[in-house]
């Protein structure tokens, strides 16, 4: 089995589609990014469902798309595994025959080979029921089951588990992350969601107005993002300002809109200041025991949301900041809207990324 | 709400009155005498035949047709389609003309079409051709919607799972709209069926060979007004017979779906 190698340009009314990627057998790239960022046209290049203007998509030895050489097979002769989204099974197809569709052969065994796909995904029950009838979760599961039928060289999933709820996703994403390991073929999946990218990609790719801006693994990319919009997307908040050289070898910024914060890193001029919900701290006003933490921002609390066992807390200072705290620390400090609060978090929390 | 009985009740009169007449003007007896009067049953098989040509020719011709204008897009696309839906709003008087024009023995290529040894007026083949014409468009716009709406990703997902634009066309196009191309081929079948105008001036009214249906009727509704009403009776019964297949058709596609 090869890996999947691709390189493609291509214009998209006002977005220049501009990427080149690599994946290896066996391992999945999660291409993540606002919608709109061009990931699917790179699943629909691959696939030959688009012509790019130039590019080149080899798998294996395999040359699918070469522009320059005038290489361009059709999408039936490129063995894609294709995951649509909203699973775009044929809806007057039952879940078998959805499933055999890529199959060739006699319908006996066509039919024996897509019944044992089901079962290894749990659906055996539900071989003869329509697509409209199946729920959500089953729906993902037969156009996975599908689109592996024919043993192909290469899958590509677009946001195949953005069309779940919230209680079968965690199910569904671990099963698919196991479900691509065990098919040893380069996995592209393409998501909005950088949680989900982190949980199924082993690299994650994050795109933006046609180009992957960073790629590494979700933990890369969260410490050490590349632009601010890859820290904004990684969940970091990210407030700007202008730097200057501060005491004690640490960078001063003077804040867009009010407040200073330092930071360990060093910049000079405009930068946009990083730091994770997490890190951030909050105290009562005008009760601030300095402890190790060096920035401490006056703010007014816009926001109680809880996610989970934590809240995320809407900061105002004034440029918008979040802080994640504990149930219990937000009742402690009777947090709700107006309330003026002081921020809190360490110089060495404060990552600066030059704009 | 409820004076929105009254136009109803008058658009159901008004709308039903003429056809129950059909039936009510003379007792069934002798419409069924009438229909057994020579030249009768032959217009109505003449009818049925050249209706069902029609309907072959439009149905292999206009399903790929209608197929490519629904799923491509390609400059001068929106001209092509008001051409082709033209003869629906065209009156059957010009239709026929229009055809003679074309086809006829002194038209654009009726020297070439005498030259293959093709005869169209006052030959069957001719009400071939006029009920193609005017029927073919109530098949394409009917198809073209239904193919329109496909969504995209079925279709490509048929090509990602190795089957070929053909392949993807039979397997999954085709089976996923038929209950509109059905709809769209009883339409096109119930134009042709009922076909006046363009046939009398392109193919001419000889019994036997070019005289369908209505034309008989109106041969007959000055001089013998039992065998026109018995014609027509039957005519409404084939019309009534396709309304209720398509939509017993519709309904059970809906719940199976």
């Amino acid at each position: 089995m090869g890996g999947l190698a691709v390189t493609a340009e291509h214009r998209l009314g006002d977005l220049e589609l501009s990427v080149a990627l690599e994946v290896a057998a066996g391992e999945c790239l999660a291409l993540a990014g606002p919608s709109g960022a061009g990931k699917s046209s790179v699943l629909r290049v691959i696939a030959g469902l688009v012509a790019p203007r130039a590019g080149r998509v080899a798998c294996g030895d395999h040359v699918w798309l070469d522009v320059e050489r005038g290489v361009d097979l059709p999408p039936e002769a490129r063995r894609c595994g294709y995951v649509f989204q909203d699973y775009a099974l044929f809806p007057r197809l039952s879940a078998w025959q959805n499933v055999a569709y890529g199959l060739r052969g006699p319908r006996r065994q066509r039919r024996t080979r897509a019944l044992e796909l089901l079962e290894r995904f749990g659906l055996s029950a539900r071989a003869d029921d329509r697509p409209r009838t199946l729920s959500g979760g089953e729906r993902q599961r037969v156009a996975v089951a599908r689109a592996l039928a024919p043993r192909p060289s290469a899958l590509l999933l677009d946001e195949p588990l953005s069309a779940l709820d919230a209680r079968t996703r965690a199910a569904a994403s671990r099963e698919l992350a196991a479900v691509l390991h065990a098919a040893g073929v380069p996995a592209l999946l393409v998501t909005h969601d950088f949680q989900e990218a982190a949980l199924l990609g082993d690299r994650v790719g994050v795109m933006d107005a046609g180009r992957i801006v960073q790629a590494g693994s979700a933990g890369e990319l969260a410490a050490a993002p590349a632009t601010p919009f890859v820290a904004d997307f990684t969940g970091a908040v990210v407030l700007t300002g202008t730097a200057s050289r501060g005491d004690a070898g640490l960078t001063r910024v003077r804040l867009d809109g009010g407040g200073e914060v330092s930071s360990a890193e060093d910049a000079v001029g405009p930068v946009a200041v990083t730091v994770f919900p997490w890190d951030i701290a909050v105290a009562p006003a005008g009760a601030v025991d300095p402890g190790s933490a060096r920035n401490h921002l006056e703010v007014e609390v816009v926001s109680v949301t809880a996610v989970g066992n934590r809240v995320r807390v809407g900061l105002a200072a004034p440029q918008p900041l979040t802080a994640e705290l504990t149930e219990p620390a937000v009742e402690r400090l009777h947090l709700r809207p107006g309330a003026r609060v002081v921020a809190s978090w360490k110089a060495t929390a404060t990552r600066l990324l030059p704009l | 709400m409820r004076w929105f009985a009254l136009p109803l009740a008058l658009a159901l009169a008004f709308l039903v009155l003429p056809v129950l007449a059909i039936f009510l003007d003379s007792p069934p007896g002798e419409l069924l005498d009438a229909l057994g009067e020579p030249g009768a049953l032959d217009a109505l098989w003449l009818s049925l035949r050249t209706s069902v040509t029609a309907l072959a020719i439009i149905v292999v011709v206009g399903t790929p047709a209608a197929y490519l204008l629904a799923t491509r897009r390609f400059r001068g696309r929106a001209l092509l389609i008001t051409l082709i839906e033209l003869p629906l709003v065209l009156p059957p008087a010009v239709a026929g003309i229009a055809l003679l024009a074309a086809l006829g023995p002194s038209g654009i290529l009726g020297g070439a079409l005498e030259d293959a040894g093709i005869q169209l007026t006052f030959e069957t083949a001719g009400v071939v051709v006029a009920l193609t014409f005017v029927a073919s468009p109530y098949y394409l716009r009917q198809a073209q919607a239904s193919f329109g709406a496909l969504d995209r990703s079925w279709l490509d997902a048929s090509r990602t799972l190795g089957a070929s634009p053909t392949r993807t066309f039979a397997r999954i196009a085709i089976p996923t709209a038929a209950p509109g191309l059905v709809t769209g081929g009883a339409l096109a079948f119930g134009r042709a069926l009922g076909e006046f105008g363009a046939t009398l001036m392109f193919a001419g009214s000889l019994a036997g060979i070019t005289q369908t249906a209505p034309l008989a009727i109106y041969e007959r509704f000055a001089t013998d007004f039992e065998a026109a009403l018995a014609l027509s009776a039957v005519l409404v019964a084939v019309s009534a017979a396709i309304l209720l297949s398509v939509k017993f058709f519709e309904g059970s596609a809906l719940r199976h779906d």
